[in-house]
């Protein structure tokens, strides 16, 4: 776990200082140089008897002849660029005071003495004493209620230096803990918290928040140790933090948005042979809307790009050292990019050491601390086990496009073209880097049109920013939960509870214990779901959802490590009605009346704080504003529902199963209370016109037919029922009405589909779940066919079209006219090193599900088309082989009898320019029956049907094909072009079709026209996109269908119109 | 110059109930056609791989040598550099293109409807040439014509594809102001040699000829070309006609071919084909009795069975079986057309160029010939191919750029007949389509007047 990581600092030593100020020197010099100073920050004007504001960006800290120095790294409200230095402020831990420690500050004093003499004997701590100062103090600790007021004796111990903590931790750990004769506890309370944001805690600082100094003292020029425009110091207790009420404002941050592009003869580019050869620099300010300035270092001269900078050099060297000089004088705050941090960033930094480029990598605020690559691993629920790579740029954020996509959104491709089709509807070009290669090497012309290409992928990012208001979103979050910027990047979920936890708990004198972690392989029982009674509903089913659930369920029963009882409530002489039981795990909590929890407290501060954002949401008028409450009111959303995963993670911080089992138990029970009390009210024994039927509920919500009434009826019904069942429950939890299914096609747990109503004149939109029209995985033809057949279902009610527009998509496939774009199935190739990951989990599973005797299975493994596919581009075309990560596409043809599937897969392209047949019976046994089978189980009663009949007996002949096996004996004859007779070379058609020429040449020309309509709406389509009138189309995208057709329908239009040429070259 | 008042002579035929029986004995002077090769497409073999980028360079390369300026720095290389100090005047030649939203793009929700018309208030031009974009912000800028008459424009005025030069003020990175556009100098005109005898050059458009509605104008047409219908004055005029030309749309409109897949495409398809053979056969029997007196030549439309992409390639005898049986005069076109009568240059489209013009952009206060006039101006006969007018991705050449003037221009399936005087000696008339006005075009080659003729 992050958390666990030992929190060292960065060292700094005086010499260094002198260093340090003549490469600033150096630096500024060469950005003169260059031009850039035009944008450069604005000057600084302080006036050191002021008081100075700033805004926080990063907060560390680093060591300096033995002391701790906190370091924050801001930005003023005027864009200046600052470094606090904050000193004499001493990290500390708790112990549980022994028994026998007499509290007279001597004897206290005594037991310091001999505490480091113990410390002493395990390490030597430079020849100094560890522990500087302990403080007595009265706190609690958080898990567990025992009874009334239960202070106790707590030592606060401060060390020298923020790593003595963890240290001493661990030496506690060993059975020699006797101190004066009195035997130390070995659990420490709130040791394993980061030095930096045990300062912001105590000092009420939240990430990305204000602060006010006082008595600070400015730095001159030559004793800076960073690049910021100002640099101060400060005694701890002079700052201050400003309450966000007070200010809240984003300070102008500069973004700096960049791309490389490499040029590599062979393959994906490596970093030891393939040179970087342009970089693509996009900076703006990011409450202003046009940018700042836009540029683009280029290897080898490259023409003017109109609204850019074009910078050229001869050797990489130097673009390499141009590029540092301009980033470290536009001094950015934050970097965007996309894959900047696995791709862009490590690339840049192996490839000058590859280039022997000493001292090479300053991109931080540091210039003597070289950006170093440190590969770490990041363990989330969402993602799963990934390698990341972690590089040190201080006092600046990173912030990569492409891991905040893959953390937030569910998609199946995170390609920057998918990713900027799905929310900025812009289709991007695909330059696939083999022609990179050919570009660079050409002429100036071309190289321009890498840097095109390479300005709109630095481009995207900060649209892609600004569309989702990333920026506002994580500077809200940070604010809500206090912790620095970074560690949403760089640390879990927990970390941010944790935060919020240390802070109220600090309000309550309770302390939080650190814990060893226990792997348990506990399991508890998750959320409840009513087993779906599956049908095709033609009347409105209403759905009744609990607002957030689980953070209602907390609040309701005062759930939190500080109620929870470990002992009978009868032994701390409660009452019954003084405590509550929850069902099933009987985990006993007090009520509030007895003591408030701290968990419930926090998420009230929450659940208020959103409340109150969203009016203030309402009522704003400017934007800038808007985009901050919006983050705000969706990271207080967030963080609410993450305090239940705190208490349930079982690797965390501080599980608590008895909490989170609960949860969940109060949960289910809910669900059914929720159920019985709505089919007791709305039955006909009560007077109701019809009994309500519950068809399906999942974990906070419940679906309720009440009956044959309309949208409107029963609209109110919901509302009703969902203020009647609130009732029944503790307050906050609140069941609303939100939406109207109609009709509802319920197929199974989690797969539905239905019109959604939220207001009774007109549908909203449909809504489906688990169902293929959303997964990439599938060929485009399924999707495009379940789409299809709902909107037949559900807005036309018309059952007989779906069947038949089914119907005629199948007999369309047999025929050969569907489009070969709609077949490309497409899978992601992995490394061959994440196969063997996998391989080794699924083992791994294996091994605790099965016994032994399944070893033959373990060692087989089977081919996968993709795989296949991808080795077979390899054996054609090295050069332009897919490698690890790309996307591979391909299409099942038919293939030898008995053939595995995988030996028949092929590369699309491939597939058009031989003419492969493709396997029809693949697409609908393997591809389209099961989801259409599963649409249709419900709503037409022999489904099968749909699969067998006239439309599935014409069948597409193809030809034969020289490029197939077949193909090599046949010998190649000119056929009649009508009826296929064999006919002289020179002629177009047989004696007898002769006859019919009008008539088989209107019938090509009407063919020809749509071709050729098709040919101009693709090729015209890729040349706007591509963004110039006079450049080639080079996209290679194949994640877009007009690649495929716009190949396809070039070679169909020269067949075709070869024809008519024949015909009309044939004499009559 | 100006549009001459409609007509010289004028027929109303409801009038006219005697149907002459007699036969003038006349003697017609034919007239042979002579086709340039300009629009004749090159082998196909590779042509087809080419892409759609290479005639905006090539219309780029031969237009910019046309303008006149005074300054060396119209060029973008000069333009960037000044941008980027973000200074003062500017001017520069290059390319429209206009980004239209409504325009039924691919991914687009309208990809799939037929919009009559693209424009919107979201438009935005840009100024192109090879070494980038730049976008403009016109409001009431000032066209400089070659004919002295400027005209006020706004984005909704403006074409994707025309080549121009602006001048305007730099407003921001990237973005011009522009104050006033020139186009290109005009062309050559080539000597004019009329004919020293009357001959008329007849142009009829758009028959849209449908068997399912009222053929009876048609035959009155062939009555009237053969010189059987008219006894009034200028009842000699048919005899004197050289050629007739057909421009385009011989054929009514084929129904609408969609990607969609309909439920049963099969039997459409069938049906529509079978409508348009009918349409063939009675047409080949119309052209047939007008070919055995007068030559007549067939230019290709939007809605004829043979291939849409502009340069159109001629239509195939066998849709004229019946005409070939006799001795013919029959000749098949391109579209656009170029070829000579005699020493006069004549150069044609059947009007796809036009209407594409019209989609494209907001046409207020102006008739169809003016577009034609405008066109002439851009130097260029079809600006918005290949953009939003499907045309053949040729490699070497922009074959719609005016490299001469002709001494007479025409486009068919207009709305309304039109014509003109422009660039002091060229003819230009726009002709409408037959099915919908009855209504005919005359060109006298001795005197290059021009009249239509209704056909009730």
């Amino acid at each position: 776990m992050a958390e666990q990581e030992e929190d060292i600092g960065a060292n700094l030593d005086q010499q260094n200082i002198q260093r340090i100020y003549e490469e600033q020197q150096r630096m500024e010099a060469r950005f003169k140089e260059s031009g850039w100073q035009l944008f450069s920050r604005p000057p600084t004007k302080i006036n050191a008897s002021k008081p100075l504001q700033f805004m926080q960006l990063e907060c560390d800290y680093y060591t300096q002849g033995g002391q701790s120095i906190v370091r924050m790294f801001g930005v003023t409200g005027e864009g200046n660029s600052i470094l606090c230095h904050v000193y004499n402020f001493l990290s500390f831990f708790y112990l549980q005071s022994p028994n026998e420690l007499n509290l007279e500050p001597q004897h206290i004093l005594q037991f310091q003495k001999e505490f480091n003499i113990l410390l002493a004997k395990q390490k030597n701590f430079n020849g100094k004493e560890p522990i500087v100062k302990i403080e007595v103090c009265q706190k609690e600790s958080i898990r567990y209620y025992k009874g009334g007021n239960k202070k106790q004796n707590y030592l606060k111990i401060y060390v020298v230096q923020p790593v003595y903590v963890a240290q001493i931790r661990n030496f506690l750990k060993f059975d020699n803990r006797i101190v004066c004769d009195m035997e130390i506890p070995q659990l420490t309370f709130e040791s394993n918290i980061p030095y930096a944001l045990r300062f912001m805690i105590e000092y009420d600082i939240v990430g990305m928040g204000w602060i006010e100094l006082k008595d600070y003292k400015i730095r001159e020029n030559q004793d800076k140790i960073s690049s910021c425009q100002i640099e101060v110091e400060v005694d701890c207790q002079y700052v201050k933090a400003i309450p966000l009420d007070e200010r809240s404002e984003l300070a102008p941050l500069r973004i700096l948005s960049f791309d490389i592009e490499c040029s590599a003869e062979k393959g994906f580019p490596n970093e030891e042979h393939d040179p970087i050869i342009q970089i693509a620099c996009i900076v703006k300010v990011h409450n202003r809307s046009e940018e700042l300035v836009r540029v683009v270092f280029t290897l080898g001269d490259c023409e003017k790009i109109p609204g850019a900078w074009v910078k050229s050099y001869l050797k990489e060297e130097e673009l390499l050292n141009e590029f540092q000089v301009f980033f470290q004088g536009l001094d950015p705050d934050i970097i965007i990019g996309y894959n900047i941090q696995n791709f862009d960033i490590p690339y840049i930094l192996n490839r000058a050491q590859s280039l022997k480029m000493k001292n090479y990598g300053k991109f931080g605020r540091i210039p003597t601390a070289q950006s170093i690559i440190k590969n770490g691993k990041f363990l989330s629920k969402a993602m799963g086990m990934r390698e990341t790579k972690d590089i040190n740029i201080e006092g600046r954020i990173q912030l990569d496009m492409m891991i905040h996509m893959m953390k937030e959104h569910k998609l199946s491709s995170f390609s920057l073209n998918n990713v900027s089709f799905q929310f900025l509807k812009q289709q991007k070009e695909d330059v696939h880097y083999s022609i990179i290669y050919t570009l660079q090497n050409k002429n100036p012309e071309t190289r321009k049109r890498i840097a095109v290409y390479c300005l709109k992928d630095a481009e995207l990012p900060i649209l892609l920013m600004d569309k989702l208001c990333c920026l506002y979103n994580y500077a809200e979050m940070a604010r809500v939960t206090g912790v620095p910027v970074n560690y949403l990047f760089m640390r879990g979920q927990q970390i941010k509870v944790a935060s919020q936890l240390l802070r109220k708990a600090k309000h309550y004198d309770f302390i939080i214990p650190t814990e060893n972690f226990k792997q348990t392989d506990q399991e508890y029982q998750g959320a409840y779901v009513l087993d779906p009674v599956k049908n095709f509903y033609k009347v409105p089913i209403a759905t009744l959802d609990f607002a957030s659930l689980y953070p209602s369920i907390m609040m309701a029963h005062n759930m939190c490590y500080s109620t929870l009882l470990n002992t009978s409530p009868i032994k701390l002489g409660l009452e019954d009605e003084q405590v509550t039981i929850s069902p099933e795990t009987n985990a006993i909590f007090v009520k509030p009346t007895v003591r408030k929890g701290m968990l419930p407290l926090i998420l009230e501060d929450l659940i208020n704080a959103r409340k109150k954002a969203k009016n203030q949401l309402a009522q704003e008028t400017d934007p800038f504003k808007k985009a901050v409450l919006d983050g705000r009111q969706l990271a207080l959303k967030i963080s609410a529902n993450s305090v239940y995963g705190f208490t349930g993670a079982q690797v965390g911080q501080l599980p608590c199963l008895e909490i989170s089992a609960s949860i969940t138990s109060f949960g289910r029970q809910m669900i059914q209370a929720t159920r019985d009390a709505v089919l007791k009210r709305y039955s006909k024994d009560n007077g109701a016109k019809y009994d309500a039927e519950v068809i399906y509920g999942d974990t906070d919500s419940v679906m309720v037919k009440f009956g044959e009434y309309s949208v409107e009826e029963t609209m109110q019904l919901g509302r009703e029922a969902a203020s009647f069942v609130s009732q029944q429950f503790i307050q906050p939890i609140k069941l609303e009405f939100e939406k109207v299914y109609f009709p509802y096609l319920l197929m199974n747990r989690k797969r539905y589909a239905g019109q959604l109503w939220t207001k009774p004149d007109k549908p909203d939109k449909i809504d489906t779940k688990g169902i293929e029209s959303v997964r990439r995985d599938n060929c485009f033809l399924i999707r495009k066919m379940v789409t299809e057949i709902l909107n037949f279902l559900l807005i036309k009610q018309d059952e007989k079209s779906a069947v038949q527009y089914t119907k005629e998509q199948i007999r369309n496939l047999y025929l050969n006219k569907v489009d070969i774009s709609e077949l490309v199935i497409t899978k992601s190739l992995n490394s061959k090193k994440d196969d063997k990951d996998k391989d080794k989990e699924k083992d791994k599973k294996k091994n605790q599900n099965e016994d032994d005797g399944n070893k033959l299975t373990k060692n087989y493994k089977q081919k996968q088309a993709h795989v296949v596919v991808a080795e077979k581009m390899q054996n054609r075309d090295a050069a332009n082989a897919p490698s690890a990560g790309d996307r591979i596409a391909y299409i099942i043809i038919q293939g030898a009898k008995g053939s595995k599937t995988y030996e028949n897969a092929e590369d699309p392209v491939e597939v058009l320019e031989k003419d492969f047949p493709i396997d029809f019976d693949y697409y609908v046994n393997n591809q389209i029956k099961k989801p259409i089978m599963r649409l249709f189980e419900f709503v037409i009663p022999n489904p099968e049907s749909i699969f067998v009949g006239d439309h599935t007996m014409s069948r597409y002949i193809p030809k034969v094909n020289i490029n197939s096996a077949l193909g090599k004996f046949v010998q190649k004859r000119t056929a009649c072009l009508n009826c296929k007779k064999v006919i002289d070379e020179n002629q177009a058609l047989c004696s007898f079709c002769k006859d019919k020429t009008l008539d088989i040449l209107t019938k090509s020309s009407i063919k020809l026209q749509e071709l050729q309509i098709n040919y101009h709406k693709y090729w015209t389509t890729c040349q706007s996109c591509q963004g110039s009138l006079l450049g080639d189309i080079l996209c290679s995208n194949r994640d877009c269908e007009i690649y495929y057709k716009r190949i396809k329908v070039q070679r169909d239009l020269k067949e075709k119109w070869d024809e008519i040429d024949k015909l009309y070259a044939q004499q009559q | 110059m100006d549009v001459e008042t409609n007509t010289d002579v004028s027929f109303i035929l409801e009038k006219l109930k005697i149907k002459s029986e007699k036969k003038f004995e006349h003697e017609r002077i034919g007239l042979e056609i002579q086709q340039t090769t300009k629009f004749y497409l090159p082998p196909r073999n590779k042509a087809i791989k080419t892409q759609y980028c290479h005639i905006y360079y090539m219309r780029y390369l031969s237009l910019v040598k046309r303008f006149k300026t005074d300054s060396k720095d119209c060029q973008f290389i000069e333009l960037i550099q000044k941008i980027q100090n973000q200074q003062g005047t500017i001017q520069a030649i290059g390319t429209i293109f206009k980004e239209m939203k409504l325009k039924p793009y691919y991914f687009s929700q309208n990809a799939y409807k037929t919009v009559q018309n693209y424009v919107s208030n979201d438009d935005v031009c840009y100024l192109e040439d090879r070494s980038g974009r730049i976008k403009l912000q016109i409001n009431n800028a000032q066209l400089c014509l070659p004919n002295k008459k400027d005209k006020i424009v706004n984005v909704s005025d403006l074409i994707t594809g025309i080549t121009l030069m602006i001048e305007g003020q730099i407003v921001a990175n990237n973005i011009v102001k522009v104050e006033r556009i020139y186009l290109p100098n005009l062309p050559q005109t080539p000597m004019l040699k009329p004919l020293n005898l009357t001959s008329y050059v007849c142009l009829i458009s758009g028959l849209n000829y449908n068997a399912s509605e009222s053929t009876t104008k048609y035959r009155h047409m062939i009555d009237y070309l053969q010189g059987n219908l008219y006894s009034g004055e200028g009842r000699e005029i048919p005899y004197h006609i050289s050629q007739v030309i057909f421009v385009g749309n011989l054929y009514s409109k084929q129904e609408e071919i969609t990607d969609q897949q309909t439920l049963k495409p099969q039997q459409d398809f069938k049906g529509q084909q079978s409508k348009l053979q009918i349409n063939i056969k009675a047409v080949d029997e119309l052209i047939s009795q007008l070919a055995s007196v007068t030559p007549v030549a067939i230019m290709p439309g939007p809605n004829d069975p043979v291939s849409q992409m502009l340069p159109q390639t001629p239509l195939h005898k066998s849709y004229f079986s019946e005409t070939f049986k006799q001795k013919n005069q029959l000749i098949f076109l391109t579209n656009p057309a170029e070829f000579t009568l005699g020493d006069i240059k004549i150069l044609g489209t059947s009007g796809q160029n036009i209407s594409d013009i019209k989609r494209c952009s907001l046409i207020k206060d102006q008739l169809d010939i003016d577009l034609l006039e405008m066109t002439i101006f851009y130097g260029n006969l079809a600006p918005t191919a290949p953009d939003t007018l499907i045309s053949y991705p040729l490699q070497n050449q922009d074959p719609f750029i005016l490299e001469e003037l002709p001494n007479i221009y025409f486009a068919g399936n207009m709305e309304n007949f039109g014509t003109k005087i422009v660039a002091e000696k060229v003819r230009i008339v726009s002709i409408p389509a037959f099915s919908e006005t009855g209504t005919i075009c005359l060109i006298n080659l001795n005197t290059f007047e021009c009249f239509p003729v209704h056909i009730q």
